[in-house]
C-alpha cells in the first residue's frame, strides 16, 4: 500500500510544477523579448543569414541516394551541373557553368566539353575534368537511378586534360551536344567519392562531414551543406573557393538555412512572425490568406502536371520478344478503343477544374511535355482532332461508334454487352485529386458513363496500377525540363515485364509507330528536326489519350520583404523565385534596402494593436491568481481539518 | 499462484508478444508495397537496370521468406537495418529519441502531477465550485482536437504576440551552447509541452476523482471517522493511497506510450521527435525504418504493461493472489 502524506507530496509536486512553468514561461517571455531585436533581420556588419522553408524532410543529402526535389535544391547550391539552364528559358548559360562550350564530332557520337580553367572544391583541391569524367562513368557503371535515363546513350567519358573531357555516345544522337541542357548529373569530387568504399557503402554516405577541415560536405558550388540537424533544418554556408565569382556570381548572403516544418499553417505563422524569410506551400487557401496579409505570393509555373491515366490494355511484356506482350488484369474493354477515350476528353472542362480545384493555380493541361519545355512544347493545330470540352459532341462520338444509351442512363459496349462502369482511382495524399471527383462523375453521367470512385493511398494504386486491375485513375509527374524522360513512360518497352516487376509505364499505351519516332528523337542530331519528332509524338498521344490532361499545376510560394533580387525561372515573374534549375536564385538573393521584415503581420508588435507587455503581463496575472488560489485552498483546507 | 511464478509468467507473456509484434511487422510494411516504385513515380523514365539496383541495395530483390529470415535474424542481433536516406534506422531513430523523451516525457510527468493533484482536490470535494469548474476546464481541453489548440497557440504567441518560435527545437544553424543553448531550447519547448500538458490533465484528474470518490464510501473510511482520525489524516493516510491504484496503472501505460510520441503535436510544431519520424516514414513508405520505431514503440508498451502488472501485484497483493 502507499504510504502516507501522498496528498501532500502531489500537492507540493503540482505547485511545482505550476512554479515551473511560470518561470519557464516568462524567462523565455523575457528572452523572447530580449530577442526580438536580434531575430530581425542581420544587420549590414553581420554574416547575413537567409531562411527558407518547407514541409518537406530531405530524403537524403547524397546525391546518388536522394529523390526529392527538396534534395535537388540543397545540391544545386552545392554542387555543379556541365551546362547550367539559363533563368528565363531553360537555355544553356555558358557565362554561368563550369563548362564553357561543346564541341561535337562530325558523325554526332563524340562530344567535348571545355570546362572552365583554374576552378576548385570548397576544400581547396583543384576540380578537374577527371572529377568530371570519374563521375560520369560512376553514375553510368552503378545504374545510379538519378541519372541513368540521361546516361543511357553514354558510352564513357575521357579526361583529356586538366579541362577537357570527351563523352562518346553508343549512337548519334544530339542529346549531348549541348544545344541544350540535357545532363542533369551533379559532378562530384573524386578525391573525396572514389575513396568511400562499394556503392551500396556510397550511396549510404551522409555527405556531411566529408570536409574534416570543415565538418560540412565537399562541392564546388556556391554555398556548401554545413549541418543537418534532422527533421529541423539543414545549413549552408558560402564556399570560399567558389569558381563563379570569376564571372560575377557573387552570393549577397553568408549563410542559407533550409528549415523544416512539420505543417503548413506553422509554416505560414513563422513567415509573418519573419521567423522564415521564403516558403514553399501547397495550399491555396493558406497561400490566399498570405496574399491577403500583403506577402508576396505566387503560383509559379514548374513543369509539373496531373492528369487522368487510363487502362488502355494492360499487358506485360512477354519474356520472348516474338509473341508480343502478354495481356493481364480486368481493365475495361471499352477503354482500349480510342473513341472512347476521346470522348471522356471531350466530357471534362478541366479549365474550370483549375479554377474550382486549384484556386486558379494552374492551367489546363494539354500535353504531357511542358508549355516551358527546353525544346518541342505543343498545341494542337488544325489537323488534330478537336478534343475541346463539349459534351454533345462526345455524345455524338459514342453515339456513332455504337455505344448505345441503355434506360438506365447507362452507354453499352456493343463488343462485350457490358456497360460502360469504370472505377477511378483517386489519391488520398493529394486533395486536389480528391476534389475532382465529383465533378468528373457529373460530367461522364452526362455522357452515358458511369464512374466507381475509390480513394486509396499512393502505394496501392501502385499496386493496383502493375496488376492491371484499374480503368481510371488520377496522378501526376514532375519531369525534366527536357521532354525525353516523359515521352519515354509512353513507350511498349516501358511495360513492366511481368509481374511484380514494374517500369514507368502507368497507361499500357503501346504503339510501335510511337516507339520509333522516339527512338527518333533520342538519336537525331539535328535540334530541328527533334522537335518535329518531339511535336507528332505529343499529336499522337493527344489524339489517342493515354493520359487525359487536367492541368499544368503550379508551386506556391510565399516570401516577406526582407530580401530582393529573387530570378525566377522561367522568367518574368511566372516561374520558381528561389528554387530554379541551379543555384542562379540563391546568388542572386540580397538584403532588401528597406530590411524590413515584411508582411503587415511581420515584426514583433503584434498586429492587433495591444503591446506584448501588456499580453505578458495579463499572462503573468493570471497566472499568479491561479497560484495563489491554489495554495490559499491548501492552507485553508489544512486549517479547516486539523 | 506463487510470486516466483506470477513473474516468470508474466515476463514470458511479455516476450511472446514482443516476438509476435516483430514478426507482425515484417509482414504489415511488406504489405504497403515497394517504396522504390514510390520514389521512381514521377521523376521521369527510369531504366529498368536503375530500378533493378535499387531494389537490390535494399534488399528488396530477394524472396520474402529469406527477406524475413534475414529481418528475424538482423533484429535479433541489434541491426534494424538501413534507411530509404541511406542512414541506419537505429542512428535515425537514436537522434530522435530524446527530443520526443524532453517533450512527451517531461509533460506527461508535468500532466500526471497536475492532473493527480487536481483529481484529488475534486474527489474531495466533490461538487464543489472548484469540481465543477475543474471538470468543465479539463474535459474540454480534452477534447479540444490538439491540432486546432495548438494551432490557436501558434497564433497567439508567435504570430500576434511574437514571443515564442512556430515550431522547431532549437534556432537553426546558431552556435548555441550551455545555458543559452537550453534557453533556445526551452523557448521552442513552452508552446508543445503547455498544450500536451493541459489537453492530458482530464486523463488523470477524472480518473483519480471518480477513484477518490469510490474510496472514500469504503468502510475502512467510514472506520477511520469514528476512530475520530483527523480527516485530513483520512484523506493522506488512507483514502488516498488507495484510490491512486488506478491512477498508478494508467500512469504507468502513460509512460509506455512515450517513445510513441505525439504525431501530432510533434508535426504542428515541427517538433523533431518519432513521432515526426514516423509521419515522414509512413509518407515515404520507408519499411526498414518503420518496422525499427513500431518494434521500439511496442517494446515500450509491452514492458510498461509488465511494469504496471508487476507493479500493482506489489501494491494490491490480491492480484497476485487472484
Amino acid at each position: 500500500m502507499m504510504g502516507g502524506g501522498t496528498t501532500r507530496r502531489l500537492r507540493g509536486a503540482g505547485l511545482a510544477v505550476i512554479a515551473m512553468i511560470v518561470v519557464v514561461t516568462t524567462s523565455f517571455m523575457g528572452s523572447a523579448m530580449a530577442q526580438d531585436s536580434s531575430s530581425t533581420p542581420s544587420s549590414s556588419t553581420g554574416p547575413v543569414t537567409f531562411t527558407y522553408a518547407d514541409v518537406s524532410e530531405p530524403s537524403s543529402l547524397n546525391p546518388m541516394t536522394g529523390y526529392l526535389g527538396t534534395d535537388y535544391v540543397l545540391w544545386a547550391m552545392n554542387y555543379d551541373l556541365l551546362v547550367n539552364f539559363g533563368t528565363d528559358d531553360f537555355a544553356p548559360d555558358y557565362a554561368h557553368s563550369i563548362t564553357t562550350k561543346v564541341d561535337v564530332s562530325a558523325d554526332s557520337m563524340s562530344f567535348t566539353y571545355h570546362l572552365r580553367p583554374g576552378m576548385k572544391w570548397s576544400d581547396g583541391e583543384p576540380f578537374t575534368a577527371n572529377d568530371v569524367a570519374w563521375t560520369l562513368n560512376y553514375y553510368k557503371e552503378n545504374n545510379t537511378s538519378n541519372y541513368s535515363s540521361d546516361l543511357v546513350l553514354m558510352d564513357k567519358a575521357t579526361a583529356t586534360d586538366d579541362t577537357t573531357v570527351v563523352i562518346t555516345s553508343t549512337k548519334p544522337t544530339s542529346l549531348y551536344s549541348g544545344k541544350t541542357v540535357f545532363f542533369y548529373e551533379y559532378i562530384l569530387p573524386e578525391h573525396i567519392w572514389s575513396k568511400l568504399g562499394d556503392y551500396k557503402t556510397t550511396k549510404q554516405d551522409p555527405v556531411i562531414g566529408q570536409d574534416p577541415a570543415t565538418g560540412g560536405a565537399v562541392g564546388s558550388g556556391p554555398f556548401i551543406m554545413q549541418q543537418y540537424k534532422k527533421g529541423e533544418f539543414v545549413s549552408l554556408e558560402r564556399n570560399p573557393n567558389y569558381w563563379g565569382d570569376s564571372v560575377g556570381l557573387t552570393p549577397h548572403v553568408d549563410k542559407i538555412v533550409y528549415k523544416i516544418f512539420g505543417n503548413q499553417d506553422a509554416e505560414a505563422a513563422a513567415l509573418k512572425s519573419g521567423e522564415i524569410d521564403f516558403g514553399y506551400f501547397t495550399s491555396a487557401n493558406i497561400l490566399n490568406t498570405l496574399k491577403a496579409q500583403d506577402l508576396n505570393t505566387r503560383g509559379a509555373a514548374v513543369p509539373s502536371f496531373g492528369e487522368i491515366g487510363i487502362n488502355t490494355g494492360s499487358a506485360y511484356q512477354a519474356a520472348d520478344p516474338q509473341t508480343g506482350f502478354k495481356p493481364h488484369g480486368d481493365g475495361a474493354k471499352a477503354l482500349t478503343d480510342v473513341v472512347v477515350r476521346q470522348a471522356i476528353r471531350r466530357a471534362i472542362d478541366n479549365k474550370l477544374l483549375v479554377d474550382k480545384v486549384l484556386l486558379g493555380y494552374g492551367t489546363p493541361g494539354i500535353s504531357p511535355v511542358q508549355p516551358d519545355a527546353t525544346t518541342g512544347a505543343w498545341t494542337p493545330g488544325p489537323d488534330d482532332p478537336d478534343l475541346t470540352w463539349n459534351i454533345p459532341a462526345a455524345n455524338e462520338m459514342l453515339d456513332a461508334a455504337g455505344y448505345k444509351m441503355g434506360s438506365d442512363g447507362i452507354r453499352i459496349d456493343p463488343a462485350t454487352d457490358k456497360p460502360l462502369d469504370f472505377r477511378f482511382y483517386s489519391r488520398s495524399s493529394d486533395q486536389p485529386s480528391q476534389d475532382i471527383v465529383p465533378y468528373i462523375s457529373d460530367w461522364l453521367k452526362q455522357i452515358g458513363i458511369k464512374i466507381e470512385a475509390q480513394t486509396i493511398t499512393s502505394a496501392k494504386l501502385g499496386n493496383i496500377i502493375l496488376d492491371g486491375d484499374y480503368d481510371l485513375f488520377e496522378w501526376g509527374w514532375y519531369p525534366n525540363p527536357d521532354p525525353n524522360y516523359i515521352l519515354d513512360i509512353f513507350s511498349c518497352a516501358q511495360r513492366p515485364p511481368g509481374d511484380g516487376t514494374y517500369l514507368n509505364s502507368d497507361s499500357y499505351y503501346c504503339n510501335p509507330e510511337y516507339d520509333t519516332l522516339n527512338d527518333q528523337q533520342h538519336s537525331v542530331t539535328d535540334p530541328t528536326e527533334r522537335v518535329d519528332i518531339v511535336h507528332k509524338m505529343q499529336a499522337m498521344l493527344y489524339r489517342d489519350q493515354p493520359y487525359i490532361m487536367l492541368w499544368n499545376d503550379q508551386v506556391l510560394e510565399a516570401w516577406n520583404n526582407r530580401f530582393d533580387g529573387y530570378l525566377s525561372q522561367p522568367g518574368n515573374d511566372r516561374g520558381d523565385a528561389l528554387a530554379t534549375y541551379g543555384p542562379l536564385s540563391f546568388i542572386s538573393i540580397r538584403l532588401a534596402s528597406t530590411g524590413s521584415t515584411g508582411g503587415t503581420d511581420g515584426g514583433s508588435g503584434g498586429s492587433s494593436g495591444i503591446p506584448s507587455w501588456v499580453w505578458i503581463a495579463v499572462a503573468a496575472i493570471v497566472i499568479a491568481v491561479i497560484v495563489i488560489a491554489v495554495v490559499s485552498r491548501g492552507r485553508r483546507d489544512d486549517e479547516n481539518e486539523a | 499462484m506463487s510470486t516466483r511464478r506470477y513473474l516468470i509468467s508474466k515476463i514470458l507473456q511479455a516476450l511472446l508478444t514482443l516476438v509476435f509484434v516483430l514478426a507482425f511487422n515484417f509482414f504489415l510494411f511488406r504489405g504497403l508495397g515497394n517504396p522504390v516504385e514510390l520514389q521512381s513515380r514521377g521523376r521521369g523514365a527510369l531504366t529498368a537496370e536503375a530500378i533493378k539496383e535499387e531494389n537490390h541495395v535494399l534488399g528488396l530483390d530477394l524472396p520474402l521468406p529469406q527477406q524475413f529470415v534475414h529481418y528475424m535474424r538482423e533484429t535479433v542481433t541489434g541491426h534494424l537495418g538501413f534507411t530509404l536516406g541511406g542512414d541506419t534506422v537505429a542512428e535515425d531513430i537514436g537522434v530522435r529519441i530524446w527530443p520526443t523523451v524532453l517533450l512527451i516525457g517531461t509533460s506527461t510527468i508535468a500532466s500526471i502531477l497536475l492532473g493527480v493533484y487536481i483529481g484529488i482536490v475534486q474527489g474531495w470535494r466533490r461538487g464543489s465550485k472548484f469540481d465543477k469548474s475543474m471538470l468543465g476546464v479539463t474535459l474540454v481541453l480534452y477534447a479540444m482536437p490538439e491540432f486546432w489548440f495548438g494551432l490557436l497557440m501558434i497564433m497567439l504567441f508567435s504570430v500576434t504576440l511574437n514571443i515564442f518560435p512556430s515550431g522547431g527545437m532549437q534556432t537553426a544553424a546558431t552556435d548555441l551552447h550551455g545555458l543559452t543553448l537550453w534557453l533556445d531550447i526551452g523557448k521552442h519547448l513552452a508552446l508543445p509541452f503547455f498544450v500536451l500538458t493541459v489537453s492530458y490533465l482530464a486523463e488523470y484528474s477524472i480518473i483519480m476523482r471518480s477513484s477518490l470518490m469510490e474510496v472514500l464510501t469504503e468502510d475502512f473510511v467510514a472506520t477511520a471517522r469514528a476512530k475520530g482520525v483527523r480527516e485530513k489524516l483520512v484523506r493522506r493516510r488512507h483514502a488516498v493511497p488507495n484510490a491512486l491504484l488506478p491512477t498508478m496503472t494508467i500512469t504507468i501505460l502513460s509512460l509506455g506510450y512515450v517513445l510513441g510520441g505525439a504525431i501530432v503535436i510533434e508535426t504542428i510544431f515541427s517538433w523533431p521527435g518519432l513521432g515526426n519520424l514516423t509521419y515522414g516514414g509512413i509518407q515515404a513508405r520507408d519499411n526498414s525504418l518503420l518496422q525499427g520505431l513500431f518494434l521500439l514503440f511496442s517494446a515500450a508498451v509491452i514492458v510498461s504493461n509488465l511494469v504496471a502488472d508487476l507493479l500493482y501485484s506489489y501494491l494490491d497483493p490480491r492480484v497476485r493472489a487472484a
